[in-house]
This record gives structure tokens, sequence and C-alpha cells, in this order.
């Protein structure tokens, strides 16, 4: 993609339920200098970058991002980044791992050389980043999350309130990085209330009700609430304004592939999975626990093959509902669901959160299948069938329970992960029954035909291709 | 709207006239037959329901893709999705206990996990499932999007339970009115009357969900 990068609200205005957090803005910004957003608590600054970006869709008006030509989301992901306090890096990962993953996730590979120069640019020492995230302290996961902004090759520079958790030399790291970026024709955006942090600015975009900051001469540009001109110069919330210039600057953005990226989001999936292993735990012991509460409550009392199957099945959807809920929960919950969301495309996010989920039945499958054979004296007469049926039913599974993970976790409401099995069950029925007659086949019980398997494996595709096209609507839209 | 009231009325009453009064006992089921005048019809509705559930879903999220040009526009989609769905519900479980009931007066257990059975239950589960994530989210832009994507994705269950699930298993339950030879079975006066309950039943769920547009 060449050409400058440009961003211009159209009649914009953000609302949050009745509250109205930016009204009827107009501007175009473009790249080759830092603009400072200013404004009063509760102004709208961090929403100004979060709609730049399009992390934030709003209630009126447009937002254009464009280079050469009008960026459709997925291709204004490869252009951003965002360097914010609540954006979480993966708390099990090491910093050079958050490092590596996050490039990947936008096609790049990192010689070691490259990161070594990465992080004494950002001031971090080579221990500091070979620590968990979760280890680190705010400032030096602050550092880390420049690192990862400067080595995304972003021409779109969010920056909120970017000196928040950072000493002062940290601050002189992010300004010159900030100009660096500016001046090789990114558009650098600063939501700040910091007068220090807004004198870097070429230009002052006050929202709101002119603050005191704002009334203040910043040293290389002007701020005011008064009518807009065209050009560098001022820029208020209201109107219309033009800042900066057109010309043109040539820097190729790396085309991401959405394989890679896939495969960098399992492995940190799985890296991180491995390495705090409470889902996994949390999973296999409640499987575990119910399988020996029933055990225990039968006292050995054979069962015919339908209880069995339907026994099994039951203890499945119950276990899996337990892990597939954190799936999209626990990167909400750590912060770490906004870095996927800049600097991941949402399809890659969902294949690889499916693949993982898919990875994670299998394993709970091993742990649980064996026991439930043992535990119950079960025996199967056809493994291969039983096998077909075991993979097909958590495939489905993974499938529908890795969307409606994220359908719970972007309600917004906590107490939406309690209702995962309720979501969960009628949309797998037409996986889970056939899986529950097969399994009863492969026990000695009523027989089941190869037609059953084919509807299992078509369903599954439909869920796959339905959790496709759904996602994006989870996704990108807040 | 009133006087489209008053037709829907007079309408139904019309029809529970022919259906306690014209139409002659079935062979074998005696007056037993009338439940279905009343399970069939709510049956459909229960379908018909969430197929413009989904479809205003759709446009939900296709008015939420391009921008905030017409908010007020999702907005309505949005809550005559939410309409559609309640009314399925109440349609559903009209049609599930008539179910029920004729299933006890002819095979002699309220509930026997016959196909037809299930697919009206997993009907059941997901206008549920999506009202309560409804009134767990309390972002009118959030719940909007949330529960479309719902109501979407739980529409690919539907043509599993009703055309390729019911294949697998032995039923017991009758043939459809238009049954698999594609040939109508049934008394022509039951026949008729049976459509003009489709038809009432229709009305009132239409009405029913017009009121929800505008309330």
């Amino acid at each position: 993609m060449k050409g400058r990068i440009a961003v211009t609200f159209e009649g914009v205005s953000k609302r949050f339920g009745d509250h109205a957090v930016l009204e009827n803005i107009s501007c175009t910004l473009t790249g080759g200098r830092i603009v400072a957003i200013t404004g009063r608590n509760g102004s709208g600054k961090s929403t100004f970058l979060r709609l730049a970006g399009h992390l934030l869709r709003p209630s009126e008006g447009r937002v254009v991002v464009s280079a050469s030509a009008p960026l459709a989301r997925d291709g204004l992901r490869r252009h951003l980044g965002l360097l914010s306090p609540e954006l979480a890096l993966s708390p099990e990962l090491t910093g050079l791992e958050n490092l590596d993953f996050l490039a990947g996730l936008r096609g790049r590979t990192l010689a070691d050389d490259e990161k070594a120069a990465l992080l004494q640019r950002v001031g971090l020492a080579p221990e500091d980043a070979r620590k968990r995230a979760r280890a680190c302290s705010t400032g030096q996961r602050q550092r880390l999350a420049l690192a990862v902004l400067i080595a995304s090759s972003a021409d779109l520079w969010l920056l909120d309130e970017p000196g928040a958790n950072l000493d002062d030399a940290g601050k002189d790291v992010v300004q010159r990085e900030a100009r660096t970026a500016a001046k090789r024709g990114a558009l650098v955006l600063v939501a700040t209330n910091d007068a220090n942090e807004a004198a870097w600015a070429d230009n002052v975009l006050a929202l709101g009700n002119a603050p005191l900051m704002q009334q203040q001469a910043v040293a290389g540009s002007t701020t005011t609430q008064a009518p807009l001109s065209e050009g560098g110069g001022p820029l208020a919330a209201g109107g219309v304004a033009k800042v900066g210039t057109s010309s043109l600057n040539d820097f190729m953005v790396e085309g991401t592939s959405p394989s890679s990226a896939t495969i960098h989001l399992l492995r940190r999936e799985l890296v991180s999975a491995l390495r705090s292993r409470s889902s996994l735990a949390v999973m296999a012991l409640f499987a575990v626990t119910a399988l020996l509460a029933l055990s225990m409550a039968l006292g050995g009392t054979m069962l015919a093959p339908a209880p069995l199957s339907a026994m099994l099945w039951a203890l499945l959807f119950f276990a899996s509902s337990m892990g597939l809920g954190g799936t999209f929960a626990a990167d909400e919950a750590s912060g770490t669901l906004l870095a996927l969301r800049v600097y991941g495309a949402g399809q890659a996010v969902l294949y690889g959160k499916t693949a993982f989920s898919f990875l994670m039945l299998l394993l709970l499958a091993v742990v649980l299948v064996p026991l439930f054979f043992i535990l119950l004296d079960a025996a199967c007469t056809a493994p291969f069938l039983f096998l077909a049926a075991l993979v097909l039913g958590l495939l489905g599974l993974a499938a529908a329970g890795t969307l409606l993970s994220a359908l719970t976790a972007g309600s917004g409401d906590r107490a939406a992960g309690g209702l995962l099995p309720v979501l969960l069950l009628p949309v797998i029925l037409p996986v889970f029954l056939p899986a529950v007659s097969l399994t009863q086949a492969a026990l000695g019980g009523r027989e089941a035909g190869l037609s059953m398997l084919v509807g299992m494996g078509l369903y599954d595709l439909l869920l796959l291709v339905g959790a496709s096209l759904l996602f994006d609507a989870l996704w990108y839209e807040d | 709207m009133k006087h489209f009231t008053l037709i829907i009325i007079l309408f139904t009453l019309l029809v529970l006239a022919l259906v306690f009064f014209v139409v002659p006992p079935a062979e074998g089921l005696g007056n037993f037959v009338r439940i279905i005048f009343i399970h069939i019809p709510c049956a459909w509705i229960g379908v018909l329901a969430f197929l413009i559930a989904a479809v205003y879903a759709w446009r939900v999220l296709r008015g939420a893709r391009n921008g905030a040009a017409a908010p007020a526009a999702v907005a309505r989609a949005d809550r005559l999705s939410a309409r559609s769905a309640a009314l399925g519900l109440a349609f559903t479980a009209v049609a599930t206990v008539t179910g029920a009931i004729f299933s006890r007066l002819t095979w002699g257990a309220f509930w026997n996990w016959d196909p037809r059975q299930t697919t009206i239950l997993c009907l059941l589960l997901i206008y549920a499932a999506y009202l309560a994530l409804r009134s767990v989210t309390t972002d009118p832009e959030r719940r909007a999007r949330v529960s479309a994507v719902y109501a979407l994705f739980s529409f690919l269950a539907v043509p599993f339970l009703v055309f390729v699930i019911p294949r697998f298993y032995f039923s017991l339950h009758p043939e459809p009115v238009l049954n698999a030879a594609g040939h109508v079975d049934m008394d022509p006066t039951m026949l008729l009357v049976l459509l003009l309950a489709l038809a009432d039943v229709t009305l009132i769920y239409a009405a029913l969900l017009r009121k929800g547009a505008t309330s």
C-alpha cells in the first residue's frame, strides 16, 4: 500500500447508551506529523483514538482511513499500532515471545539482532525481556508494548496516555520514537492530559470545553476553540479542519498471511495454556470428578450402551463448556484481547482459537475416555466408529463453542459467561445426537449408519463456515 | 389497526367454530384430532418466527457494518428480531404442550424423544437462550449485535433438525400434511380448516409483531 496515511472524521458522534462522548467531529489528519488530542477527563480522547483506528464504531457519521485508497478494516489493521495502559501483553509469554507473537500476527518474523536492537531502542535490558510479562513491572510492559508498536511497522500510531507508568527516560523514548515514526510519514495521534506530551505535537486537537491546558500556547503548535482554518493550523471538535499536507510517501507494509497468523496464535494459546494450565486443569478435573461421582453412585452396576454413551457425551459437553468459556473471556479479563484486536486479523484469531479449542477437547478426551472405559467397565466393539464420532463431535463443540465464547465475552457482561452451555446445547444438537447414537453403536448397542457420520461432518463444516462469516461482527464492532 | 384487530378476532372465532363444530372426528383419533388445529399452526409459527428473527438479525448486522447511517433502522430491526423471538417462544411452548397432550392421548406418554419432539424442544431452547442472552446484555448496541449473531448462528441448526435428524431415527409422529411422496392424505374438510387455522395464526403473529415494531 503506497501513499501517506490519512484519517478523516465526517460528522462523527459517539454515544455510550444515552451518554454522548463526542458530537459532530469533522477533521482530516494526514501522516507525517504528531497530533495531540487533549481535553478534560471524559472529553472523549481515548474514544477519538479508537474511532480513528476503527476499534470503535461511530454512533453517527463515519471515519475513513486511507493510504492511496480507503482501507477496509482488515487492511487498516496492517497499518495500526496502539500504545495504551489498557493494552496488555500475554502474561504467560516472555517479553521476547510477545514480540515474536504480535509481530507474527502482522506476518513479520523478527531476527535475533532485530529484537536486540528493538529492546535497546526502548531501553529494556535483555534479561528483563526474557521474563514472563506477568513478572515485568508496569513500566517494563509499557516499553515492551512500544517495542511491539515499532516492530509492527504501523503508520497510524495511537498513543493513549503514552507516558502513563513510564519514568522520565521512558517518556523520552516514546517521544523520540513518535517523532521518528512521524518523520517516516506515520500519523501519530497522542491522547493526553499532560502538557509536556502535548508539547511534542505539531498540532493539538482540543475536545470538549476548553480545559486549562488547551488555552496555553504549545511549542511548535497552536491550539484554539476558534473557527477552523485550512492547512496545518488549529483544530477543534465540531468543525472541519485539514492537518498536514498530501505529499506522497512510499513505505510498504508487509502483507499478512492468514495461515501464518493463525499458527502464531495457536502457538501462543498452547504455550499460555501449558504454562498456566488453569483452563485445561479445571476442565479435566471437572470431567474426572463428575465421572468418579457417577462411578461411585453406580457402585459397579453394569450399564447398557445407551446410558453409557449418553453419560459420556454429557460429561464431554459440560466439561467442554467449562473450558471453552475461557477461550475469549481470559483475554478479555487480562486486557490481551485489545492487543489481538489491534495486531491480529479477525479470521486468523478465530481459526487459531478454534484450532486450540479442538486440541484442548482432544486432550480432554485423552484423559476422560480411558478412565470412562475402566471405571464403568464399558467395552468398545467398533473403535474406528467410536473415534470418528468422537473427533467429529468434538470438532462441532470446538467450532460452535469458540464463536459462542467470543459472543459471551463480547456481550460485556460477566453473567453471559455462565450462559455458554445454554447457548451451546441447541446449536450443537445436530452433532450431539448422532454422536450419542454412534457411540452407542460402537459400544454394542443400536445400529448406526455411515450417513450419521456424513451428517455430522456436514454440520461441522456448516458451523465452521457460519462462525467464520459471523465472527467479524463480534470482533470489529464495539 | 383497530379494523385489522377486529377482523382477526372474527376470523379466529370462525376458525374455532369450524374446528369444534364442522371438522369430523378422525378415524382412530376421534375428537382428539381437534388439537392438531392448534398444534400444527403454532409449530409453524415457531419455525416462521425463528426465520423472521434471523432475517431481522441479518439486517441488524448489515446496518452495523454499513456504519451508523441509520441507527434507528438498526434499532427497529433489533426490536423486531427480539419481538419475533419472544412470540416464537410463546407459540412454540403452546405447540410443545399441545403436542405432548396429543402424544399422551395417542401413544400413552407425554414425551418419548421422538425426533419431532426433539426438534421443537431445540427451538424452545434456542428461543430461551436468545432471550436470556439479551437479558444479561445491558448495552443496547452490544445487545443488538450479540443477539443478532446468536440468532443467525443458531438458525444453522434448524434445517438439520427439521430435515436431516428425523431421517436417522424412527418416529411415531404422523407424516407431515405434505408427506414425503408429495401427497396430501387428509380429509378435504379437515385440510380446508387446517389451512384457515394456519392463516389465522399467521395473521395473529403478524399483528403482534407489527405492534412490537411500533411500540
